[in-house]
């Protein structure tokens, strides 16, 4: 049977009903109270990542409303004005919205009829928000780049119609993506977090370093990740192998998430995101170990409090075992184990008076012993002077009976003789009378 | 015993998590690797009749891949398309300088080389591109020149020279090409300016003299119709593109395509992969496929267009590498020059508002 000692019995014990509720607080801590504290950083991503989604949707709003204001311009739509009053009229509201980096009015072969800046590229043909516009939707197209200057645009194109209702004309303006990326860029975050977009193809919109803009995510995960939800938590791995949380939020128009599509992210390093959650839990790990460590220290002292005494006590037995009754085991604990030790000695000392006065005892008895023996030895001596005067008239005796015996036997022995010499006498007889008779 | 059996289930233990630890690490390298997996479909998107007559269909048999091709008539109408929706096609087909705005403005994708063995069968002058470094993002396909195409029965000038184009007699019998950087460069070299030029002066000559020769054109046009109408003799001068050029002569005896003395522009086409396309790995292996020695004269034969493909060369067709309107001169070719590349240049806005002006 497995041996173990007591101390390590009263350790364990001890650390199992200890550490029980320990490890139960441990858990509901790590698990309940850090699980609210994470999820109320996810929606505060989350609530950011809607509030600035919102203020990128209102933008496009903007630019939508803009440009249908722009179509119906009674000066555009005017078949007297010639194209030079329609290029004044253009130039004059464009610096009066601010917004638009160019507008152009196209006729609906594609061919451009007038520009404010003449700064496109591409047949305007083959442009889907174009050719949208040329069916009597306004569209808006995805952010692109145009080379001269280099800049991010969105072009959005509304149908130009004549006073009988008839589309005559497409007209485009085209807003500098900046326009949005105040908007995302202008959010605080905190701690190291930003916002990002990206668009239906999962290539980045707005982004705080400009380079990356309309290059494609390169984590094919997080790519199909943040494209299949249009809101809620994301988790990814960044380039720089840092686990980050996002809070996902997109467009809340259909016109505009079937059109765009873009998604809005604001992001954060897992660290600073859950900060408040990893500090607690890493005072809950730091309360949780140093209980560990009192309730090892307590365990420990405890044991020794109730074997140091149970040790002491045992080897006193031993040595009262071996004879040592003048033991006296000084244990003051004030408790069960000093009584304990109490009687111990109590037995000790009886034990004591127990065998001294047995050693009285044998004393006495030994005394008495020799005293016997030597009344025995006298005894003896009067008995062997006894045996030996019997043992001399017995030998005496027998020596008469002895010479009695011989005698007797000598008799006998005489008589087997002469039997036997009257026999030879008579066998001499008897022969000689045969010869005789012969 | 006892020991042995402890020591055996920690052994086996170890194992199997290394194991499973090897296909965790092995699944998750397999997820952010590009599937090598040809799929069942392909969106090519390239100039009208741009491939040989059985490419498509020989690689579609071989491959097992449908290949849906759709074609324009304009490298702006392809850039258009592209910028409207990069996830339509998997691959498209564009000009040097065209391809260098295409990668500033992010519509291309990095082409995986590995996956395009064939490519060491290009040409070492077509390798390495003043338009693409390296050749991160393009392969390049034939080349050509953009130059005229004239009937000898009607146009009388012997001297092959741009001056054609503004002869009144051949109103309505000329057509240039709708390609706004070509009919520029044309009006600037027949002044004796630079195609590329940015010079605001000489740009408003060029645009003055386009519109002097405006209500001369039929209009214009895709190479493709100019050297139909040639051939039927609808046209009797033609601005065209190399290969059109020649295949209208081959068809018709009378026809001639040339170099005008002044000079015009050379160009290379490449094999593009834009940034959203979905079956990237299958456009790699049809541009692998495309460079094959056999399948790249055979296009190079059809089409009647120079070839960037020099192990092509064996399977070509002598009297086409011997065409000296199709593979010109060292003396000719000083006279061309690369479509320019305008990045941020306000020139842009010069071009374009000349060509609208045309319209």
């Amino acid at each position: 049977m497995l041996k173990i000692s007591l101390r390590k019995k009263i350790i364990s014990l001890f650390l199992f009903f200890g550490l029980l509720p320990l490890v139960v607080t441990f858990f509901l801590a790590v698990t309940q109270i850090q699980k609210s504290l994470r999820e109320m950083a996810n929606n505060h991503l989350i609530s950011l990542a809607d509030e600035v989604m919102g203020s990128v949707e209102k933008t496009i709003q903007s630019i939508y409303t803009n440009t249908e204001l722009l179509s119906a311009n009674p000066l555009i739509r005017s078949k007297q004005a010639s194209n030079e009053e329609k290029l004044s009229e253009l130039k004059k509201i464009q610096d009066f919205y601010g917004i638009f980096e160019d507008i152009t009015l196209i006729d609906l072969d594609g061919n451009v009829i007038i520009s404010t800046t003449y700064q496109y590229r591409g047949d305007w043909k083959n442009k889907q928000w174009y050719q949208e516009a040329k069916e009597g939707k306004s569209s808006i197209s995805p952010a692109y780049i145009i080379l001269g200057p280099h800049k991010v645009i969105l072009s959005c194109a509304a149908p130009v119609k004549n006073e009988e209702g008839k589309i005559i004309a497409v007209i485009a303006g085209q807003v500098n993506m900046e326009k949005i990326w105040e908007t995302t860029n202008g959010i605080e975050v905190g701690g190291g977090g930003f916002a990002f977009m990206v668009n239906k193809e999962g290539r980045f919109v707005a982004y705080p370093q400009k380079e990356k803009i309309l290059t494609l995510m390169s984590n094919v995960g997080f790519k199909e990740g943040v494209l299949s939800k249009n809101s809620g938590v994301i988790t990814y791995i960044d380039e720089n192998k840092q686990k980050m949380i996002g809070g996902v939020a997109s467009f809340s128009e259909k016109k505009l998430i079937d059109q765009l599509g873009w998604r809005l992210i604001v992001s954060q390093s897992e660290s600073k995101a859950f900060a408040l959650a990893n500090t607690f839990q890493r005072q809950v790990i730091i309360i949780f170990l140093s209980g560990l460590v009192l309730l090892l220290v307590i365990s420990y002292l405890l044991g020794n409090k109730i074997v140091v005494p149970i040790k002491k006590i045992i080897t006193a037995t031993r040595r009262v075992s071996l004879g040592e009754l003048e033991i006296k085991i000084a244990i003051k604990t004030g408790d069960e184990i000093e009584e304990l030790a109490e009687s111990f000695n109590k037995m000790a000392d009886d034990l004591k008076i127990s065998r001294t006065g047995l050693e009285e005892s044998k004393d006495v008895l030994e005394i008495k012993v020799a005293a016997r023996t030597r009344e025995l030895q006298e005894l003896a001596k009067s008995l062997e002077g006894k045996v030996g005067e019997r043992t001399k008239e017995l030998q005496k005796r027998l020596n008469e009976l002895e010479r009695f015996y011989r005698l007797t036997v000598g008799r006998e022995l005489k008589m087997i003789d002469l039997k036997k010499k009257i026999k030879e006498e008579q066998k001499v007889c008897k022969v000689d009378l045969k010869d005789r008779n012969l | 015993m006892k020991n042995k059996i402890i020591i055996l289930g920690v052994v086996l233990i170890l194992i199997l998590s290394a194991v499973v630890l090897y296909f965790q690490i092995f699944k998750k390298s397999e997820l952010s690797k590009p599937k090598k997996e040809l799929s069942p479909v392909l969106n090519i998107y390239n100039w009208e009749d741009y491939f040989g007559t059985s490419t498509i269909a020989d690689f579609e048999k071989e491959f097992g891949v449908k290949v849906n091709l759709q074609t324009y008539d304009s490298e702006d109408t392809m850039l258009s398309a592209v910028q409207s929706d990069p996830t339509k096609y998997d691959i498209v087909i564009a000009s040097d300088i065209l391809v260098k705005e295409m990668i500033n403005m992010k519509l291309l994708s990095p082409i995986n080389i590995k996956n395009i063995p064939n490519f060491k069968n290009i040409a070492k002058e077509f390798k390495n591109p003043f338009y693409d470094a390296g050749n991160k993002y393009s392969v390049s396909y034939l080349w050509g020149t953009s130059g005229l195409a004239i009937n000898r029965k009607y146009i009388k000038e012997q001297e092959p020279s741009w001056a054609i184009f503004w002869n009144p007699e051949y109103k309505g019998k000329i057509s240039m090409l709708n390609n706004m950087q070509d009919v520029i460069a044309v009006a600037l070299k027949y002044l004796g300016y630079s195609t590329n030029s940015v010079n605001p002066v000489e740009l408003e000559k060029a645009k003055e003299l386009l519109l002097r020769q405006k209500p001369l054109l039929r209009g214009y046009e895709d190479s493709i119709t100019i050297m139909e109408d040639l051939v039927s003799e609808k046209l009797w001068a033609g601005h065209i593109y190399s290969g059109d050029g020649s295949f209208a002569a081959a068809e018709n005896e009378n026809i001639e395509y040339l170099i005008p003395k002044e000079g015009g522009f050379i160009w290379v086409d490449n094999l593009l992969i834009p940034i959203g396309a979905q079956h990237k790995y299958t456009a790699e292996v049809f541009i692998n496929y495309i460079l094959r020695p056999d399948v790249s004269a055979k296009i190079a034969n059809d089409l009647l267009y120079a070839n960037t493909n020099e192990a092509a060369r064996q399977f070509t067709n002598p009297e086409i590498l011997e065409d000296a309107s199709l593979y010109p001169s060292e003396e000719v070719k000083k006279k061309l020059e690369f479509p320019g590349y305008f990045g941020a240049d306000p020139a842009v806005a010069i071009y374009n508002q000349i060509w609208a002006e045309l319209q």
